[in-house]
């Protein structure tokens, strides 16, 4: 066992039940505001699980869905204001989404066509990243400069728990809190970096206690309870932009899936654990503290599930109906200056496919 | 019937186990409903249905392997809701059928290099070439526009060595059979020998009337290539075209034509210049038991500077062997032969050993392979 340390706190505010703990955070007083959360999350899952089809029928590539975890996605992305820039890790759909990146840009992304990371209505946030934690320094970066031009605005990068154990990790956290920068780091830690469970992954009892040495804040988030994610990141959030500096936020979750398509958990995960994982799922959480509330009526529940499907069905039709790219662009998106060597690979791809 | 083909479900996955099936032939299903369960070497994973439909056929039972673009669901063509070309089995999205992409060379596939015997493959492509020593000389391209594939790199690496891969033959005693790896692998060298070479052949006799009767013909033989080798250096070489460079052999290492059911094989001796007759002997008996036993090792059939086929322990007085490039040249031995030849103007029966030596004109001239063959045949006669 790892020495545990005071003072880091963990917040929730629904229950396991999804009953209140006590006085909720002032948004989640408005009903449409809980609808949304809802609905989001809704939508995350059923399209997580159509990108899933889509690869198994061959007409996707590699994909990580989020199943399980889009209380801390959901919540993010709904605390998030338009001025502030993201920096996403790679399951991070529901707060993309909510950055009004399109669900086609993320099925383009994971089906290889690098236009999905070219956002049609967002061109500050960054594409997403598959190598593990190099996002964080390059989240100290953008936040540098926000810091360097004296603007209002907030930066927030994710990761995965697996993420905390590299180099970059402890780097980002460094430069954030050296130059008390404007910058929300969020871990989605859900106890699996592929097949390395959490207890494994650290002696440390908790990964938001990685932000002490640091010298930065810190905190733990029950991240199956949107409402708590939603809450805790804004007031990070806000601290960052009023000059206050970086906080490290570590969210709480299980990964109730594979790691991508191209994993097979039940090799490695035990079903009792899944079954305990299942019963505390943050769509069924809010559900319930919904319906004891009488905010959301059986038939609205339905409704909404309809309107996410149709939203999913018809953003991959649009994907299906896409061109795909010549092999040759995969040259093209890297540079805006083309480097000669590169530039020489391209010519001898271009040749060996069209040598007349 | 609409064919749904197993789609690489993993990263560069090449073929699946089906577990189990959870549909039959006759049932309506749905988009995205559970058809089967396929195992694939990392995990057990669950495909949809990609359309609206009912099954016509399953293609394979639990145990049997799909590969990766081949059928796995038959839908009956009517009643589709989604679009009813065929699924291509790919990894991503919508990837067009080959002719708009690649574009075949106007005249097909060229099986042989251009006039100037141009090497044309990509960087990786070389790459390759270099892990896997294979001297793109030698390689016959079959890509478009004459350039040498992946697929013609390790076809002509896994021919080097002896491993069989099985053949199925067409039941007609006629059907055109497709050539095992050991005779590909003699088609697309003598291929490139004959568009690169410049071949000359010179031929003449070795007088071994005074050899005892337990001489060792393949020993004396590779005694004189040994012998000649240091009087002319210049064919046991090799000569690289593209760089228009030669490269004399100090050592020599004399690869051995074995004649066998499956091809031509050309185990190569290495450092005959300083082997006994007692080594060498042992040597081409080790190599004749690995051609029975099919046991010839990649090693054994590499690093050759100079060839020598004994066809004549077969059959045959003179020849025009066909030089292996980078290889310089290659010396055919006949059938031995007596003749009536006059000495001190009596006639007198001799025994006469028949020599073809080919070698490259790019690399040698006239002069030095006369050289060279006198130089053998003096070593014959000594």
């Amino acid at each position: 066992m790892g020495k545990a340390l005071s003072g880091i706190k963990t917040r929730n505010y629904l229950d396991k039940s999804g009953k209140a703990l006590g006085k909720i955070p002032k948004f989640a007083e408005d009903r449409s505001t809980l609808k949304d959360l809802y609905r989001l999350m809704n939508l995350i899952r059923i399209f997580d699980k159509k990108v899933v089809s889509l690869q198994r029928t061959g007409k996707m590539g590699t994909f990580a869905t989020s199943l399980g975890q889009e209380g801390v996605s959901v919540g993010i992305g709904h605390a998030l204001q338009k001025d502030d820039i993201f920096v996403p890790y790679y399951r991070d759909q529901g707060i993309l989404y909510q950055r009004r990146v399109k669900l086609i840009e993320i099925m383009q992304y994971w089906g290889g066509d690098e236009r999905g990371s070219r956002y049609v209505y967002n061109r500050e946030d960054l594409p997403i990243s598959i190598p593990i934690a190099t996002q964080l320094v390059h989240a100290v970066g953008v936040a540098y400069a926000v810091k360097l031009r004296k603007q209002e605005r907030a930066v927030l990068s994710t990761c995965g728990d697996g993420g905390t154990s590299e180099g970059d990790f402890y780097i980002a956290l460094n430069g954030a809190g050296t130059w008390n920068l404007p910058l929300v780091f969020v871990i989605n830690n859900n106890q699996w970096a592929i097949s390395v469970p959490r207890a494994i992954q650290t002696k440390a009892d908790t990964l938001a206690q990685k932000a002490v040495a640091a010298g930065i804040d810190s905190i733990q988030v029950d991240g199956n309870d949107v409402i708590a994610v939603r809450q805790v990141v804004s007031e990070a959030l806000a601290k960052a932009r009023s000059g206050g500096g970086p906080t490290l936020i570590e969210a709480l979750t299980y990964r109730l899936g594979d790691h991508t398509t191209a994993d097979d958990a039940s090799r490695y995960v035990d079903k009792s654990d899944l079954d305990k994982a299942w019963a505390l799922e943050p769509i069924i959480r809010l559900q319930s503290y919904l319906t004891k509330k009488r905010i959301l009526s059986k038939k609205e529940e339905k409704q909404i599930l309809e309107t996410c499907k149709e939203e999913v069905d018809q953003a991959v039709a649009e994907y299906l109906a896409l061109s795909p790219q010549p092999p040759e662009a995969i040259f093209d998106y890297q540079y805006a200056n083309m480097p000669s060597a590169l530039q020489e690979q391209k010519d001898e791809l271009n040749y060996s496919l069209h040598p007349y | 019937m609409i064919d749904f083909n197993l789609p690489d479900i993993g990263e560069g996955l090449q073929e699946a186990e089906i577990v189990k099936w959870l549909v039959k032939p006759g049932d309506s299903v749905e988009i995205d409903q559970v058809l089967v369960e396929i195992e694939t070497d990392k995990a057990v994973v669950e495909v949809p249905s990609p359309q609206k439909g009912t099954i016509a056929k399953l293609h394979g039972k639990p145990g049997d392997v799909i590969k990766v673009g081949n059928p796995l669901v038959s839908f009956e063509a009517e009643g589709t809701e989604v679009s009813a070309k065929e699924d291509s089995g790919t990894v991503v999205g919508k990837i067009e059928s080959g002719s708009r992409i690649i574009k075949e060379s106007p005249t097909g596939i060229s099986s042989v290099k251009s006039a100037s015997g141009s090497i044309r493959a990509t960087p990786a492509i070389r790459n390759l070439a270099a892990k896997l020593n294979v001297d793109l000389n030698q390689v016959a391209p079959t890509g478009p526009g004459g350039t040498i594939s992946k697929k013609d790199v390790e076809s002509l690496a896994s021919s080097n060595t002896t491993r069989e891969e099985p053949v199925s033959f067409s039941a007609s005693p006629n059907a055109p059979e497709g050539l095992k790896r050991a005779r590909r692998t003699m088609a697309r060298n003598m291929a490139a020998s004959h568009s690169q070479v410049a071949l000359v052949t010179l031929m003449d006799d070795a007088d071994i009337t005074h050899w005892s009767d337990k001489e060792d013909l393949t020993a004396r033989m590779a005694f004189a290539i040994a012998a000649a080798s240091r009087a002319e250096p210049s064919l046991n070489a090799f000569y690289n075209h593209e760089n228009e460079t030669l490269q004399k052999m100090k050592e020599v290492h004399l690869g051995l034509a074995v004649d066998t059911p499956d091809g031509l094989y050309v185990p190569v001796m290495k450092n005959v210049e300083k082997r006994d007759a007692t080594g060498i002997r042992n040597l081409i008996n080790s190599f004749k038991q690995k051609a029975r036993e099919k046991a010839f090792q990649p090693e054994d059939l590499k690093g050759g500077t100079i060839i020598l086929s004994n066809y004549g322990a077969i059959g045959g007085r003179y020849a025009t062997p066909m030089v292996v490039p980078p290889m310089v040249a290659i010396i055919g031995v006949g059938r031995t032969h007596q003749e009536l030849a006059l000495v001190v103007n009596r006639p007198v029966v001799r025994l006469k050993l028949p020599i073809s030596l080919s070698f490259d004109h790019r690399a040698a001239t006239g002069g030095e392979a006369s050289r060279f063959l006198s130089a053998m045949i003096k070593s014959l006669e000594a």
